[in-house]
C-alpha cells in the first residue's frame, strides 16, 4: 500500500521545484547574457531586445506555470473539502444510526426489564396469592402490605428507569448534539485550515513569483545595465570614432582642396608664364628684350652672382 | 703699360665668342693669303680689303670690325706666321667665356652692349658664348663658373610663385 502523502508537502514540493526550475533558468540566462555580453558588442541592440524578450518569456512560463500550480492546488483543496464533508457525513450518518441504534437496544433492555420484573412480581404475586392463601388471613395483610411495598418499589424502580431512560434520551441528543457541534466545528476548522492553506499557497506561490519576478528582474537588471554600459561604451567609441574619421576626412578635404588649389594655381602661373612667355616672345621686341636681359643681368650682380 | 697683344685688339671689339672664331678664322685665312698665294708681303689694310671684297664680305659687320683692328697683320711673316696663329690659338682656348642664354638672336649692337656690361661688370677679358633659348623669355640666363643661373622670367614666376597665387587668388575680389 502505497503511503499517503501530506497535501502540504506535495505543495511545498511542487514550490521547492519551482524555484529550482526558476534557479536554473536564471543560471541559463546569465550564461546567455555572458555569451551576449561577449558577442553582443556590435549587436548590442538585438541583444538587449532578445534579453528582454526570454526575460518576459521566463516570467511569463513562470507565471503560467505558478497559475496552473495555484489552479492545481485550488482543485486539490476542493476535492479535499469535498472529500472531507463526504467522510463527516458519513461518520455523522453513522453515529446517529450507532445512537439510534443504541437508544432502542436501551429501551428494548428496559422494556425487557420491565416485563421480566413484571412477570416475576406475577408470579411472586401469584406465590404469595397461593401461600396466603395457604398460610391464612393472619398474614394476608402483611403480605398485601409488603406487597404494595413491593409494588410500590417496582413503580419507583419503572419510574427511575424511566427516569434513566430519559436522562439517556436527553444524554444521548446531548452526545449527538455534541457530535453534531464537533463536526460542526472540525468542519469549520477543516474550512478555515483550508483557507489557511489555500492563503498560505497562495501566498507562497505568489512570494516565489514576487522572489522570481524579484531575482529576474535584478538580473534583468544588471544584463540591462551591462548592456547599457556596453551601449555608451559603444555608443562613445562610435562618437570618438566618427569625430576622428570626420576630422580626418575634413582634413583630408582640406588637403586635397589645398593641394587641388595650387595645382590649379600652379596651372594657372604657369598658364600666365606661358602666355608672358609668348607675349614676350612674340611680342615685345628686340631691344626690349635685350632691356630685359640687362636687368636681368643686373639683378644676378646685386645678388651677387659675379662675386662668388 | 704692357703691349696689348693679338688677342687683346681683337677682343676690343669681339665680344662674342662665334664672332671671334669667325673673325680670326678671316684673319687666318687673309695672311695665308696674302703669304702663301703670290702676293707681295704686305699684310697692310688694302690687303685685307682686297681680301674681303675677293671673298664677297666687304661692308659686312666681320670686316668692319676687322678693318678696325688696324695694322695687325704688319709682324707677321711667312717665317713666323703659323707660329703667330698658334700661339693666338693657345690664347684663344685660354679666355673665360660665359655662356649666356638669350630668348632671341639679337643685333651687333645688342650683342656689343652685352659684351661691354660683361667687360665692365665681371672681367676685362673674356668672351660671351651665346646660345638661344626661348625659356628665358624675360630676362636671361648664364653659366658662370660651372653654375647655371636662371633669370628668366619664368625662374622669376617660380620665386615669387607664392605671390603670384596670391594675386590670382585675389584677382577680381573687392577689396
Amino acid at each position: 500500500m502505497i503511503p499517503s502523502i501530506p497535501f502540504e508537502y506535495i505543495v511545498m514540493a511542487l514550490g521547492v521545484s519551482l524555484i529550482a526550475f526558476a534557479v536554473v533558468l536564471l543560471i541559463a540566462e546569465l550564461r546567455h547574457g555572458k555569451q551576449i555580453k561577449r558577442f553582443a558588442l556590435p549587436v548590442y541592440e538585438y541583444s538587449l531586445k532578445s534579453g528582454q524578450k526570454k526575460a518576459q518569456k521566463i516570467i511569463e512560463d513562470a507565471t503560467n506555470q505558478a497559475r496552473e500550480i495555484l489552479v492545481a492546488a485550488e482543485l486539490a483543496s476542493i476535492r479535499g473539502t469535498a472529500e472531507k464533508k463526504i467522510e463527516t457525513k458519513n461518520l455523522e450518518e453513522t453515529f446517529r444510526q450507532n445512537i439510534e441504534t443504541l437508544g432502542k437496544e436501551t429501551q428494548q433492555l428496559f422494556q425487557k426489564y420491565a416485563t421480566e420484573s413484571e412477570h416475576v412480581y406475577g408470579e411472586l404475586l401469584d406465590a404469595l396469592k397461593k401461600q396466603t392463601a395457604e398460610t391464612g388471613d393472619v398474614i394476608e395483610g402483611k403480605v398485601g402490605e409488603a406487597v404494595q411495598d413491593i409494588g410500590a418499589s417496582l413503580k419507583n424502580i419503572a419510574a427511575h428507569a424511566k427516569e434513566a431512560e430519559e436522562k439517556f434520551s436527553t444524554l444521548a441528543a446531548r452526545i449527538e448534539e455534541s457530535a453534531h457541534e464537533g463536526i460542526r466545528q472540525n468542519e469549520e476548522k477543516f474550512a478555515l485550515l483550508a483557507a489557511r492553506l489555500e492563503g498560505s499557497l497562495e501566498e507562497g506561490i505568489k512570494q516565489n513569483l514576487e522572489a522570481i519576478r524579484g531575482e529576474t528582474g535584478k538580473v534583468m537588471g544588471d544584463i540591462t545595465g551591462v548592456l547599457s554600459q556596453m551601449k555608451d561604451e559603444n555608443i562613445k567609441k562610435i562618437e570618438e570614432h566618427l569625430t576622428r574619421e570626420f576630422e580626418n576626412a575634413q582634413e583630408e578635404i582640406r588637403a586635397y582642396r589645398s593641394a587641388r588649389m595650387n595645382i590649379v594655381d600652379t596651372q594657372m602661373v604657369e598658364l600666365v608664364g606661358r602666355t608672358t612667355e609668348i607675349v614676350l616672345q612674340k611680342g615685345v621686341s628686340v631691344s626690349e628684350t635685350a632691356d630685359l636681359a640687362y636687368r636681368a643681368l643686373e639683378e644676378a650682380k646685386k645678388e651677387g652672382i659675379f662675386s662668388r | 703699360m704692357q703691349t696689348p697683344t693679338l688677342l687683346d685688339v681683337i677682343l676690343k671689339n669681339t665680344y662674342i665668342k662665334s664672332d671671334l672664331f669667325r673673325r680670326v678664322g678671316l684673319l687666318k685665312e687673309s695672311l695665308e693669303h696674302t703669304f702663301f698665294s703670290g702676293h707681295p708681303h704686305d699684310a697692310s689694310q688694302d690687303l685685307f680689303r682686297e681680301f674681303l671684297r675677293e671673298k664677297g664680305v666687304e661692308g659686312s659687320e666681320d670686316a668692319n670690325m676687322i678693318l678696325e683692328w688696324g695694322d695687325i697683320a704688319g709682324g707677321f711673316t711667312d717665317g713666323n706666321i703659323h707660329e703667330r696663329l698658334a700661339n693666338l690659338d693657345a690664347e684663344i682656348k685660354e679666355i673665360p667665356t660665359i655662356i649666356v642664354y638669350i630668348p632671341m638672336l639679337f643685333g651687333a649692337q645688342e650683342y656689343k652692349r652685352l659684351g661691354a656690361w660683361f667687360r665692365e661688370q665681371v672681367s676685362p677679358r673674356m668672351v660671351l658664348d651665346i646660345k638661344i633659348d626661348p625659356s628665358v623669355a624675360g630676362g636671361c640666363a648664364f653659366v658662370w663658373k660651372g653654375i647655371y643661373h636662371d633669370f628668366s622670367f619664368k625662374n622669376f614666376m617660380s620665386k615669387h610663385e607664392a605671390e603670384l597665387k596670391e594675386a590670382i587668388r585675389i584677382y577680381g575680389r573687392p577689396s
